[in-house]
């Protein structure tokens, strides 16, 4: 029985000159931990996979599985208050504006404690969205111009800020860039822009009719996919859409309702970098 | 049997073997720690000295560093090493102007649909793409169009379509792997189709709404491009010109490695 407890200040193999504790030398040279490898340890995903390999509080190495890694922070059937609310908290009334960037932010969650989600550490979150909208001219009568519209929809983030204290809109990933080259104006009056976020996962499509009373002017969802890197914090999801059209002479503002079906999907995963 | 118990205490200096075996009196590797439990304990990534990455609740994954040195790190900023996947954000990647040539630099954002044609396909724009190392990588976008049945390539837009006539547009991109020209093969494969379709009389929007898709694929180390195209269908008696890119655009690559 050969037991030597060996304690030298920095070990090199392969070479005279450790730079590191431990100092592994040479152009192929490997380390090799029979405690990490697949048949001593369940984590290890086998020959011809590579594991990930993670430190644990003390220092020692380990392998993780895809919980250290992947997080569904959010998964919602049906995020926003439906119906076409055009007055009180839950106001999702959109106006027609003539282009340019003349979002609205709407909506309300129809569950709001339960749509805050809290970052621990730097992610790169990824967003997927299909939001319900409906498009009239009034309770009564539909868009008959044949006129097309962009029913176009985003979401943007806001953050706890404890200066305030309260949520603010971010304009920044956590690198400092403007989240796809933004700042958006989300909400705008006839004197100009009231407030600006960061625009992910836009979509739009058109919609076009020309019968007063028929054609389809409900069920439609907008869908969208994204990616923004976060850092650690306390966050919600919010909706803004916009209905644009070149003329309104003639035909009157349309307006859309966002979230107004009864099936707002919202995943929002986190991919951690460590 | 002979017991040998070694205390050998060092201090401030250093030792160089060829191999080492703990716990195995023939290594297989370098150093070689065998055992099945057995592992390597390094107190610099432990939760008290790399507090910041760390938290000592959750594992927290080890990277190597260009220098093969075992590190702990976010990722993020100039200093911080690549994590295992990355993220590349290329925001409002193609040039705004959708009336080239007159205005920016840059060609190919306006196809062009003439009489006489049903189906026209035009390349919107061309981004070099670097891979270090074999990837899967994944690709979201999204474009915006602006739509008129005038030369968009010649001026601002004069006129609508032809009302009441619906027409399409496609987007989606290729790849040219070592960014010599697209062949044959690459020609053939599509990722990221996105379609919608376009109808107004006067009076109606001519833009910019947004298409998105998305895309999986495996690439070599290299310097690619990642190639952009539009199509715009219409009647070949009518004559439709399409902008892409006229706005902010989003361009998002994951790289895993």
């Amino acid at each position: 029985m050969l037991s030597t407890i060996c304690a030298f200040a920095q070990v090199g193999i392969n070479t005279t000159t450790p730079v590191q504790e431990v100092h592994v030398a040479g152009a192929t040279e490997s380390v090799r931990i029979e405690g990490l490898n697949t048949t001593n340890n369940v984590d290890n995903l086998g020959v011809g996979s590579s594991t990930r390999v993670y430190a644990d509080a003390n220092g020692d190495l380990v392998l993780g599985s895809s919980s250290e890694t992947i997080e569904l922070l959010l998964d919602v059937e049906n995020y926003l208050v439906d119906g076409n609310n055009t007055n009180g908290a839950s106001v999702n009334q959109i106006l027609q504006t003539g282009g340019g960037n003349g979002y609205t932010a709407t909506g309300i969650q129809n569950d709001i404690p339960g749509s805050i989600f809290t970052l621990t550490k730097n992610a790169i979150v990824e967003v997927n969205y299909s939001v319900s909208w409906s498009v009239e001219i009034n309770s009564t009568g539909r868009i008959s111009d044949n006129r097309a519209r962009i029913v176009q929809t985003g979401v943007y983030f806001k953050k706890w800020d404890p200066a305030v204290p309260g949520y603010v809109n971010i304009l920044t990933d956590v690198d400092g860039n403007f989240i796809n080259s933004g700042p958006w104006c989300i909400a705008s009056n006839a004197g100009g822009c009231t407030e600006i976020g960061g625009l992910l996962a836009i979509n739009g499509q058109f919609y076009n009719n020309g019968h007063g009373k028929h054609g389809e002017h409900e069920n439609f969802q907008n869908t969208g996919s994204d990616y923004v890197k976060l850092g650690p914090g306390t966050y919600y999801a919010m909706f803004a859409g916009q209905i644009a059209v070149g003329s309104t002479v003639g035909s009157g503002a349309a307006k859309m309702y966002l979230g107004s079906g009864s099936s707002d999907e919202l995943q929002i995963i986190a991919h951690y970098y460590y | 049997m002979k017991q040998l118990i070694r205390y050998i205490v060092l201090l401030a200096s250093s030792i160089a073997l060829g191999q080492v075996g703990i716990g195995t009196t023939s290594p297989q590797k370098e150093l070689h720690i065998a055992g099945t439990t057995s592992t390597v304990r390094i107190e610099k990534l432990n939760s008290v000295n790399s507090a910041t990455f760390n938290d000592g609740v959750k594992i927290a994954p080890v990277f190597v560093d260009g220098n093969g040195d075992l590190t702990l790190d976010s990722g993020f900023g100039t200093g911080g090493v690549e994590p295992l996947n990355f993220l590349l954000d290329i925001p409002d990647f193609i040039p705004d102007d959708p009336y080239n040539p007159l205005g920016f630099n840059g060609s190919g954002t306006v196809v062009n649909n003439p009489i006489g044609v049903s189906t026209a396909e035009g390349q919107i724009i061309s981004i070099p793409l670097t891979i270090p190392q074999a990837a899967l990588i994944e690709v979201k976008y999204g474009v915006t169009v602006l739509i008129a049945g005038t030369d968009m390539q010649a001026g601002p837009p004069t006129a609508y379509t032809v009302g009441g006539e619906t027409s399409t547009i496609f987007t989606y991109f290729r790849i040219d792997l070592n960014s010599d020209g697209l062949s044959a093969g690459e020609m053939a494969k599509k990722y990221g189709q996105k379609a919608q379709m376009y109808s107004t009389y006067p009076g109606g929007t001519i833009g910019y709404p947004y298409m998105n898709s998305q895309g999986y694929l495996s690439l070599p180390p290299g310097n690619h491009s990642i190639v952009f195209y539009g199509v715009v269908n219409d009647s070949a008696a009518s004559f439709t010109s399409v902008g892409f890119g006229g706005t902010k655009d989003y361009l998002k690559i994951r790289v895993y490695n």
